[in-house]
């Protein structure tokens, strides 16, 4: 958990950000007790993204698939008078999805909650949820076919949580990832960061690995284009791994509101794809950034983890 | 009476100078306790959350001798729609109108239905959509039927017919909850409500029981709590009434509220009334009272072997309209 109070904040306003840590949502809830001088609160639940599927480990003179990009967290958000929520939340911030082996599926991501009690995600206690069902992992590369796209978290329903009733309450779905290089030796699936624009947000799906066919062609792991103030990621090469997303450790590192600078981009990717390799073990696919999908591994290699979720607190 | 309460706590813990103003409701239309109150000219920016009063429970039927009785249906509750807008989009002065809850329906009669909430630059019966800057739904919160039929939720507002001055700001909008519907005349016990089961802090409210043609009778439909909101049974002795429901009568307490120390912190959370027992040769239990914005519980029917008459419903919550704007 990382708080910022202090520093030139004249609004005075509270800030409190909690990484997503846990495997599963039976453990790791935050209790978070409202402040009293708090009148307004805005909360922003993102979900955990999906790990990278691994790449194909094809025997001698056979192709392999890359594995598929796993997706990326939903985003839900809360603006909701500190008087109409119970004093005390409990929060739980999904974890990325682990990473996996070559010739894995990769591993879904965890969703986040805040809640009125510990380890419950009944309606009847939910403040907010980050989406309805999580973000699932790239598919396995296999001999014969590409691993498949990871898809992304679903959009929270108001459904999910009776106490975002008196709140402004506001949910985006996440992004999928992208397919592995195919069987003849294609490149893994690029991913554009931005490019679903407002219904998705500044997270992404992690792009897939590249394959190979059954002589020598390697194909590269796929990109994350970037937009706008956040930059390409290029996959690797062949047997190269692909490259970690931005934002991966550094996104929410506190500081922000200590002053001017570091003014970090609040924007993060998924992993680029590690790139296929014959005859050898290929690269592996990158971690995603906050909430983003991991990438997965070119033929042979491991996919890379999803990026965990978060949810942060303002009030004032 | 129109309930009207300003809070304000700048001298507390309260370092944003926030002030609250609470309007529920209790008239019967719209046509009058419109209150009105002028934007203070330190607010910045405004927060409204409009809840529209839930339908009253029907009461139940009155059957002669030998015939079987529906108990009544519950009440739906109110919608909400909720907006976040910077001050000076609005128009200086505001008149605020809280729907009132439906009135129960009498013995063997149905309910009324609820009624908006608005925020209006108007006062007026019918506000104009020029007008409007929150409404808590489109079609208000249906009251139950003698024949054990259910009244709607209040439907969400849709941005495309009212909310004029809402465009500027920030709006969410959410459906209400049916309520549920009476026991038959088999002698069938009324159906329960789930509280949170719809994503709302509301609910509707329960169904009453029926009464066979003999002496079969049904309890009154409960409310199935969930959370930090405790079960609440109806009726469960013949012509036992339901019970009210969570919320009822306490809202007052809100005047001690977050902004004024630290306790009371009150759960913001309210669930409709239950449903009153069937009886066979006798009067059967009336319905339970909605808490703020949620349905009315049903009456029980009345009906058996020597005849009965049905219990009456329980009222719908009032609605309401709440206000925060800081500087």
């Amino acid at each position: 958990m990382f708080g910022v109070t202090h520093g030139p904040n004249p609004r005075a306003c509270g800030h409190l950000v909690f990484p997503g840590q846990f495997a599963t949502g039976a453990a790791g809830w935050f209790p978070w007790t409202i402040p009293r001088n708090a009148s307004m609160v805005m909360l922003v639940a993102v979900g955990g993204g999906a790990s990278g599927g691994g790449g194909a480990s094809s025997a001698a003179a056979t192709a392999g698939g890359g594995g598929g990009g796993g997706a990326s967290g939903a985003t839900a958000r809360l603006i909701i008078p500190a008087r109409f929520l119970p004093r005390t939340l409990y929060v739980g911030a999904g974890a990325g999805g682990a990473a996996v082996a070559a010739a894995t599926a990769g591993s879904a991501g965890v969703r986040s909650f805040v809640s009125a009690e510990p380890g419950s995600t009944a309606a009847a206690d939910l403040v907010l949820a980050s989406g309805t069902a999580a973000a699932t992992g790239g598919g396995a590369g296999a001999s014969g076919s590409a691993g498949s796209a990871g898809v992304a978290e679903t959009v929270a329903t108001n459904t999910l949580t009776a106490f975002a009733m008196a709140g402004i309450w506001i949910a985006l779905a996440g992004q999928a990832g992208a397919t592995g290089g195919s069987t003849s030796g294609g490149a893994g699936t690029a991913v554009t960061w931005g490019g679903s624009g407002t219904s998705v947000g500044p997270f992404s799906g992690g792009a897939g690995g590249g394959g190979v066919n059954a002589s020598t062609t390697n194909g590269a792991g796929g990109a994350i284009t970037g937009a706008g103030l956040t930059k390409t990621i290029t996959g690797g090469a062949a047997g190269l791994s692909g490259n970690p997303g931005f934002g991966v450790n550094a996104m929410l590192d506190v500081g922000s509101l200590r002053g001017d600078y570091p003014w970090q981009l609040f924007a993060s990717t998924g992993g680029s794809g590690g790139g296929g390799k014959a005859s050898g073990t290929a690269g592996h696919g990158g971690q995603g950034g906050w909430a983003c999908g991991g990438t997965s591994g070119g033929t042979g290699g491991g996919g890379g983890p999803g990026g965990p979720g978060f949810i942060t607190a303002c009030w004032w | 009476m129109l309930v009207v309460t300003v809070f304000g706590g700048k001298g507390n813990f309260n370092p944003r100078g926030s002030e609250q103003l609470w309007i529920v409701g209790d008239m019967i239309t719209n046509a009058t306790a419109w209150a009105s109150w002028t934007i203070p000219r330190n607010a910045s920016m405004v927060y409204m959350l409009a809840i529209g009063g839930g339908g009253g429970g029907a009461g139940g039927q009155t059957k002669g001798a030998g015939v079987g009785a529906d108990g009544g249906g519950g009440g739906g509750s109110g919608a909400a729609a909720r907006l976040l807008i910077p001050a000076c989009f609005l128009p200086r002065t505001l008149y605020v109108s809280a729907g009132a809850g439906g009135a129960g329906g009498a013995s063997n009669g149905s309910a009324s239905t609820g009624v908006h909430s608005f925020v209006s630059a108007e006062p007026s019966s019918s506000p104009n959509q020029s007008d409007v800057v929150l409404v808590s739904g489109s079609s208000v919160a249906g009251g139950g039927t003698a024949a054990a039929g259910a009244g709607s939720g209040e439907t969400s507002m849709t941005t495309s017919n009212l909310f004029t001055f809402a465009t500027l700001g920030v709006i969410s909008v959410v459906a209400g909850q049916a309520g549920s519907a009476g026991g038959t005349t088999s002698g069938t016990g009324g159906s329960s409500v789930t509280w949170g089961g719809s994503g709302l802090v509301v609910s509707g409210g329960c169904g009453g029981g029926g009464c066979n043609t003999t002496t079969g009778i049904g309890d009154g439909g409960g409310i199935v709590g969930g959370g930090l909101v405790q079960t609440i049974a109806g009726g469960a002795l013949a012509g036992a009434s339901g019970n009210s429901g969570f919320g009822v009568n306490a809202f007052g307490g809100c005047s001690s509220g977050l902004q004024v120390g630290d306790f009371p912190w009150q759960m913001f959370a309210f669930t409709g009334g239950t449903g009153g027992a069937g009886k066979a040769s006798g009067t059967a239990g009336n319905g339970g009272q909605g808490g703020l914005g949620c349905g009315g519980g049903a009456g029980g029917g009345g009906g058996g072997t020597s005849g009965g008459t049905g219990g009456k419903g329980g009222a719908g919550g009032p609605g309401l309209v709440y206000i925060l704007w800081w500087p």
